[in-house]
């Protein structure tokens, strides 16, 4: 008979034959067994997060350590966990800053410009920390929790975070608490955030702002720290491939609502016939990420995302062209639709132009490939 | 009733990692698991905004995962093994019997600490499997071992991380 270990790794693996299914529940009889099961199963789910996330093999073992403490730190805050541990680490994680302080000293100021408060002096050194473990959570959350959308809590959550950005963009030394509140409202407002698109949106602006980070790093702190973020910006911009694939997947139906130019839907949704093809994928470009889904139809939706204005276009291939059905530029909480490239003010229309260049480039051949030999489909895929 | 959602919402999220490693346990499929998940607190929050009462969100929780993973099962008539009921109640039985989880973030902590005793080759096999998914036969192939000798390794290696982890957590290695 084989181990229980083995027979679990075997259907973990999809390998489990009929005999081997048997042996298993077999075991499965003994109380045990069971508990071994869940602990096994537990522990499966914990390594992929674990390994996905933490690269040991990169991290010095005191940022490690750093690490750690400030995981049992963070967690004081969300009272998960034992409060006189988390301060015992916070403790420890404050020594260990004020330790690293003359180190990191000018790196979040590189300007020279007098930082107000002692608090606010605190600030760099934990930044990169702190700021790593939020984002990590908040990808998390953010695939967890992105349809729950309790409407009276957004506007506070809002204003918390327009003081936090403002900061940021302005360089302006956030203390430290702050600067993990930043990325807890980012989470916060990304779980009450009801459109997906500006969830993906928000996440993209997270990955550039994560790269700014890097390069302002001292290059001894870059070098422990750059794997993390790089990780990080990975785990965001899968996340938000994954809430595009679904955004995208949902615009697919069998009801065709055939377009006439001038005209569009509200609220901004075309409706698309057949299955995605290609994409979403996003790729990094001079003006922020770009986004292109085709489907089956001829449909495609490019989006540019990360810096403002976000633009999306959505058309149809006729030929060999991509004829223009929906502008949507937006623009903090402002949205506006166009219905062609024309109408788009001035300022904005190079932005629109540069999408519709990039589109063939990227995706012509992949769409005349494929219409040549797929008929659309009529169902939802 | 927003209360009640942020009661059921903590609820949910404390026990997200065992909920999840209960969809994952019995399907593999990443982003299949995933959709589970989500289905499962959508449910969740339509059903506690239409004032059911609900307060077992675990087992609730789980329950619902159970179903749509069951119909999942019958909608795949190719996989080898197609809705073996009896298994999915016994590790719905075994998730219902295992000690709420509230000793989730000690586990990782644990685990983690666990995984840096770990001879580095050890190490490289995990990350093959857990972080990039491969199967012993591809960590084989990698290896240059039998993907049979790979499926031992992980045997040993997975007994050994729970024997380090009972032990830091103070459990018996009989009963956590």
């Amino acid at each position: 008979m084989r181990s229980f270990e083995e027979l679990l790794l075997l259907w973990e693996e999809g390998e489990l034959d009929e005999a081997g299914l048997a042996e298993l529940k077999a075991y499965l009889q003994e109380p045990g067994h069971r508990q071994r099961l869940a602990e096994f199963w537990i522990t499966s789910e914990l390594l992929r997060e674990l390994l996905g996330t933490h690269k040991a093999e990169v991290l010095p073992s005191s940022a490690q350590q750093l690490e750690t403490e400030r995981k049992r730190g963070f967690a004081v805050i969300y009272g998960n966990r034992k409060t006189w541990v988390g301060m015992v680490v916070m403790a420890l994680l404050i020594g260990t800053l004020v330790y690293l302080g003359p180190f990191l000293k000018g790196w979040w100021n590189p300007g020279g410009a007098d930082v107000p408060a002692p608090q606010q002096a605190q600030a760099p050194a934990s930044f990169p920390v702190d700021k790593l473990g939020i984002v990590e959570d908040l990808a998390d959350w953010t695939t967890h929790l992105c349809d729950l959308a309790p409407p009276e809590r957004l506007e506070t959550y809002r204003a918390q975070e327009a003081v936090y950005r403002q900061r940021v963009e302005q360089d302006l030394p956030v203390p430290v608490r702050n600067i993990g509140q930043l990325f807890l409202d980012n989470a916060q407002w990304i779980a009450l955030q009801e459109d997906r698109e500006r969830v993906v949106d928000r996440l993209t602006e997270l990955t550039l702002q994560l790269e700014r980070c890097t390069q302002e790093l001292p290059p001894p702190l870059r070098e422990v720290t750059s794997p993390r973020l790089q990780a990080a910006q990975t785990k965001l911009l899968n996340t938000a491939s994954l809430l595009l694939y679904r955004t995208d997947r949902q615009l697919v139906t069998a009801k065709v609502v055939p377009l006439k130019p001038g005209q569009h839907l509200s609220p901004i949704r075309v409706t698309v016939r057949g299955t995605i093809v290609a994409g979403p994928k996003l790729e990094k470009t001079a003006e922020g990420y770009l986004a292109i889904t085709l489907f089956s139809d001829g449909s495609f939706v490019a989006r540019r995302l990360g810096t403002t204005p976000t633009v999306t276009v959505m058309g149809q291939w006729d030929s060999s062209q991509p004829i223009v059905r929906q502008i949507r530029l937006q623009l903090g909480e402002d949205e506006k639709v166009y219905v062609s490239t024309e109408a788009v003010p001035d300022e904005h229309r190079q932005l629109v132009e540069k999408i519709l260049t990039s589109l063939p480039q990227r995706s012509m051949r992949i769409h005349v490939d494929f219409r040549k030999s797929t008929q659309p489909s009529n169902s939802k895929p | 009733m927003t209360t009640e959602l942020e009661r059921v919402t903590l609820e949910f999220l404390r026990n997200r990692h065992e909920l999840m490693a209960f969809i994952r346990g019995l399907v593999p499929d990443a982003a299949l698991a995933e959709d589970i998940f989500q289905e499962v607190w959508l449910r969740l929050e339509k059903a506690t905004q239409e004032g059911q009462d609900i307060a077992e969100v675990r087992n609730w929780c789980r329950g619902v995962a159970r179903r749509l993973i069951l119909h999942h099962w019958r909608q795949q008539r190719r996989s080898k093994l197609v809705a073996d009921e009896e298994l999915l109640d016994l590790a719905d039985q075994a998730f219902r019997e295992s000690p709420m989880d509230e000793l989730t973030g000690e586990r990782e902590e644990a685990l983690q600490r666990c995984l840096e005793e770990l001879p580095e080759h050890a190490r490289q096999i995990l990350r093959l499997k857990y972080q990039d998914g491969k199967t012993a036969a591809e960590i084989g192939q990698q290896l240059g071992r039998t993907a049979a000798a790979i499926l031992m390794a992980l045997s040993r290696i997975r007994r050994s991380l729970a024997d380090c982890v009972h032990r830091r957590l103070g459990w018996s290695q009989e009963t956590p």
